[in-house]
């Protein structure tokens, strides 16, 4: 099977800034894929290399099994939505989705034809006419969007174009995306620091981190098995972290005591960081004696997030983030300053090398 | 497309070393012996020795500059009035009142010299070093103004606001908040006012009183007279150094400008 | 109560003392010596003796006065040939230099880059066109230049010819044309290219369709700062030109220097309006036809 992309141990340097480190990368048609990372991961260097807008110095760009790595930008069929959206000022909103059109010459009657249609699945229709400035920042996603789908390009590149919206466009504008690349059946590669919007979109995530990629996977893997601290602290809302020794199969000794968690022997004898997160901790009523770990603690801090209550408990030096959602009205009950009791299956507990 | 970004390289560095070119033709040859030939006959210093010696250059240089301080200093206060008056008070017509300020600078200078020229006499103003100053402050306002009121758009007047809180009234609040943070954006105004005045011909030309010279005026009587008096390239390194100076100075200013 | 409370209290008065002030000194100083001499040219002042008085008639005098003037209309049309000729010539020069230091010099090199343009320009107008004099002289520069490349085998002369008038008109002016097209590309998105090579179009076409339309405000801006001054430019054609290379601006300037006195600056003040008018009508004709939709929009 060929994929739609590859890339074959990339590396770039800015001077003497390792932006892209020895990335190899194979990604399947039709797969919404997202590159994940903080700012200055090289998440975006990755995706302008795939575009042709930056030259690996060394590796293998593939796109459909074809070598492209020194073909140039505007002869790789790619689509790609800028973070600047970068529509083009001096044109309407017809003649920017028309451009790559009118780029391989294709008839004025056949133009206005694909872009009507690509006008429809964007929901723009009757906005043809109107100046970029004059649109608002969800419209002019749509037509950037739109502008970089209508040549049929073999893959989509994304870089963080949602960036700049609101909350709740942002939001809508995600499943939106979601639906438009179920619709046209393209591969999309879609490059955010919003861990958020990866979860929401992606078939499958990379995350990325100084250059180097930390894990791939598909959403609920990494969100459940991240493979370092790095991606665990990365991925999801928070998550609580101990480090410790993993003494004997199934047993880490940390400052808090005995952790029990899933035996993995590879570990044994080794130096590990034992991770849980908030949602997977129980508390108060909810701690059973026969769970496989319990905990004392001090309520510090109840949060009333909407959703869920957040509380803070100490357990010694250690402040545990725990989530709850309020079924009922019994977890309000808990206050500040009340001891409580606090535990976790063995099996929800996360194990990673130091 | 590396062979055409190199091209285009190369291009922009001969064309700026042509700029440089006249200047530095007129340097080498105010060394030159021959006075009479555009061919480098011999090293010497006597046009300098002659320029040093020429008490009608040094009248005029000191013209062109206690005029330009002059001229600087009314035209800045001028400007510093109008810029605040334009971005801190709305009024009707402020549009037209901005456009009004740039139109000095979109006139041709001789139409404004002559203008200027035949107004006077009907006036019957009898031409001094005075309406030189007159002249150079009608357009040098607006050179002053446009860079003052960039400035001044780019200033919080919740800084003037906080000092009045603090029991400044509004004279004051100008004074000790305003103005020093505008500082680096009038040092620069006062600059490009002083150079347009210091470095002008036209309008002086046509607005000064028979036989009073500026600097520009002197060399103007001296080009255009056919043939190549060397005195006026030992002149020209001169005024290449004062010209570097004030560069070198304009670029201090803007940097503080952009701090 | 002070002044400076009576100040406070009104906003007239404080209007008045922001704008009104500098306003006033720009329409005495400024407008109204326009007026008065378009009323001049018109022949509604008089002298007598010493006085100028004004009389309520309009004659035609002056304007016909320029009219009989001899080689008037070859005259402007050189002066037009000259600004349309420089006008371009600058913009084919200073558009690759733009470009090069806008777009692909290093952000940090710009500022100096751009002194670098500058700074000739700060040393006077006067002395550079002075020694553009030993540059384009029979035993200059150019001319020894093009004998030892074999080009020629007599010297050109080019002093006092339309050629070496027009090419430190572009000399001179160039500056007024680089700076503002700098300013639009400097603030080009690279991303638009970006956006335009991701959709197909080839480096040609992006330029075409996405730079050149881009940085029409700047051509604009260029055009008309090299323009208006250039079709009144008269230091030049006096200091390379020759007896036929004189302008409109040479008209007015040996009328004022050479017939001083009420019929010199009567015919003067007739051709500087002439000029103010042809300078209107053209920017207009030339705002519509590059694209005044971009400007205006």
């Amino acid at each position: 099977m060929s994929y739609a992309v590859e890339l074959v141990n990339i590396s770039k340097s800015f001077g003497s800034v390792r932006a892209v480190s020895n990335v190899s990368l194979s990604i399947r048609k039709n797969e919404f894929f997202s590159l994940l990372g903080p700012s200055g991961c090289g998440k975006t260097t990755t995706l302008r290399i795939i575009a042709g807008l930056e030259e690996p110095d060394t590796g293998v760009v593939k796109l459909d099994g074809r070598d492209v790595t020194y073909v140039p930008t505007h002869k790789r069929n790619i689509g790609m939505v800028f973070q600047t959206l970068a529509l083009f000022p001096h044109m309407d909103v017809y003649d920017n989705i028309a451009f790559g059109l009118r780029m391989r010459n294709y008839s004025e009657a056949d133009i206005r034809r694909r872009v009507r249609e690509m006008l429809d699945i964007v929901r723009l229709s009757g906005l043809e006419h109107r100046r970029i400035h004059q649109l608002s920042g969800g419209q002019r996603q749509r037509v950037a969007l739109a502008r970089a789908l209508i040549v049929q390009p073999a893959v989509l590149l994304l870089d963080e174009p949602l960036g700049a919206l609101d909350l709740k466009i942002r939001q809508h504008m995600m499943v939106e995306l979601k639906r438009v690349q179920r619709e046209v059946g393209t591969t999309f590669i879609y490059v955010t620091h919003d861990q958020t919007e990866a979860m929401v979109m992606s078939d499958r995530i990379a995350v990325m981190k100084d250059g180097v990629i930390q894990q791939v996977g598909e959403p609920y893997d990494i969100y459940m098995h991240p493979r370092n601290r790095f991606v665990a602290t990365f991925i999801g809302d928070a998550i609580n972290l101990v480090e410790g020794d993993y003494a004997s199969p199934g047993v880490v000794k940390t400052s808090l005591g005995d952790i029990n968690v899933p035996s993995i022997n590879e570990y044994v004898g080794k130096k590990v960081v034992f991770a849980i997160r908030p949602e997977k901790i129980l508390i108060g009523g909810e701690v059973s004696s026969d769970l496989d770990n319990v905990f004392v603690g001090r309520i510090s801090l109840t949060i009333f997030r909407g959703a869920f209550i957040e509380y803070r408990v100490y357990v010694d030096n250690m402040e545990f983030v725990i989530f709850k959602p309020h079924v009922g009205v019994s977890y309000l009950l808990l206050k500040p300053g009340d001891m409580v009791k606090i535990g976790w299956r063995r099996e929800d507990g996360i194990l990673m090398p130091e | 497309m590396k062979w055409f970004d190199r091209f285009l390289k190369i291009y922009t560095y001969i064309i700026l070393a042509l700029m440089y070119l006249p200047i530095v033709v007129l340097i080498i040859f105010s060394f030159n012996e021959s006075r009479s030939k555009v061919v480098f006959t011999g090293f010497t210093l006597e046009n300098y020795y002659r320029l040093v010696n020429n008490f009608m250059v040094w009248d005029a240089f000191y013209n062109s500059i206690w005029i330009g301080v002059v001229v600087t200093i009314v035209s800045v206060l001028l400007a510093i009035l109008m810029s605040y008056g334009v971005t801190r008070y709305s009024f009707r017509g402020k549009a037209i009142v901005d456009s009004i300020m740039l139109v000095p600078i979109i006139i041709p200078e001789i139409v404004e010299a002559l203008t200027l020229l035949v107004f006077l006499v009907i006036l019957g103003f009898s031409l001094s070093p005075y309406t030189i100053i007159i002249g150079h402050v009608a357009f040098d306002i607006s050179f002053a103004y446009v860079v003052i009121k960039a400035r001044m758009a780019g200033y919080d007047p919740q800084f003037e606001e906080a000092a009045r809180t603090l029991g400044a009234d509004e004279f004051k609040a100008f004074r000790k908040v305003t103005l020093p943070i505008l500082a680096p954006g009038i040092a620069a105004a006062a600059l490009i006012a002083f150079l347009e005045s210091y470095d002008d011909f036209i309008k002086t030309f046509f607005t000064r009183p028979p036989g009073f010279l500026t600097l520009p005026v002197y060399i103007w009587n001296m080009a255009s007279r056919r043939g190549f008096p060397l005195d006026l390239n030992a002149l020209a390194s001169f005024v290449v150094i004062i010209s570097l100076v004030f560069a070198y100075v304009r670029r201090r200013v803007e940097r503080g400008v952009l701090r | 109560m002070n002044v400076l409370d009576l100040v406070r209290r009104s906003r007239k008065l404080k209007l008045f003392l922001f704008i009104g002030i500098p306003l006033l000194y720009l329409f005495i100083f400024f407008f109204i010596p326009f007026l008065i001499a378009l009323l001049y040219s018109l022949g509604m002042f008089k002298q007598v003796v010493y006085q100028y008085i004004f009389v309520p008639r309009v004659s035609l005098d002056y304007y016909a006065g320029l009219f009989k003037y001899p080689g008037i209309l070859k005259l402007i049309q050189r002066s037009f040939y000259y600004a349309v000729l420089t006008t371009l010539g600058t913009f084919i020069l200073s558009y690759p230099i733009a470009y090069y230091i806008g777009v692909k010099l290093d952000r940090r090199y710009r500022d100096t880059a751009v002194l670098i343009i500058f700074t000739p320009f700060w040393i006077n107008f006067l002395l550079r066109v002075y020694g553009m004099r030993f540059i384009l002289h029979e035993a200059g520069l150019v001319n020894t230049f093009l004998r030892l490349l074999g080009f020629v085998s007599e010297p050109i002369k080019f002093l006092g010819t339309d050629l070496a008038v027009i090419i430190v008109m572009i000399y001179s002016y160039m500056i007024f044309m680089v700076l503002p097209l700098y300013g639009v590309l400097e603030k080009l998105d690279v991303e638009l290219l970006e956006a335009a090579a991701t959709l197909g179009a080839t480096p040609l076409k992006t330029f075409l369709r996405v730079t050149l339309p881009l940085s029409i405000p700047g051509i604009l801006a260029g055009s008309l700062l090299v323009f208006i001054p250039a079709l009144g430019e008269f230091v030049i054609p006096e200091l390379v030109g020759g007896p036929n290379t004189a302008t409109l601006g040479t008209i007015i300037y040996s009328l004022f220097l050479r017939v001083r006195g009420v019929t010199g600056w009567g015919i003067g003040s007739a051709a500087a309006l002439i000029y103010i008018t042809m300078i209107v009508v053209a920017s207009y004709i030339y705002m519509r036809f590059v694209g005044g939709e971009v400007v205006l929009g």
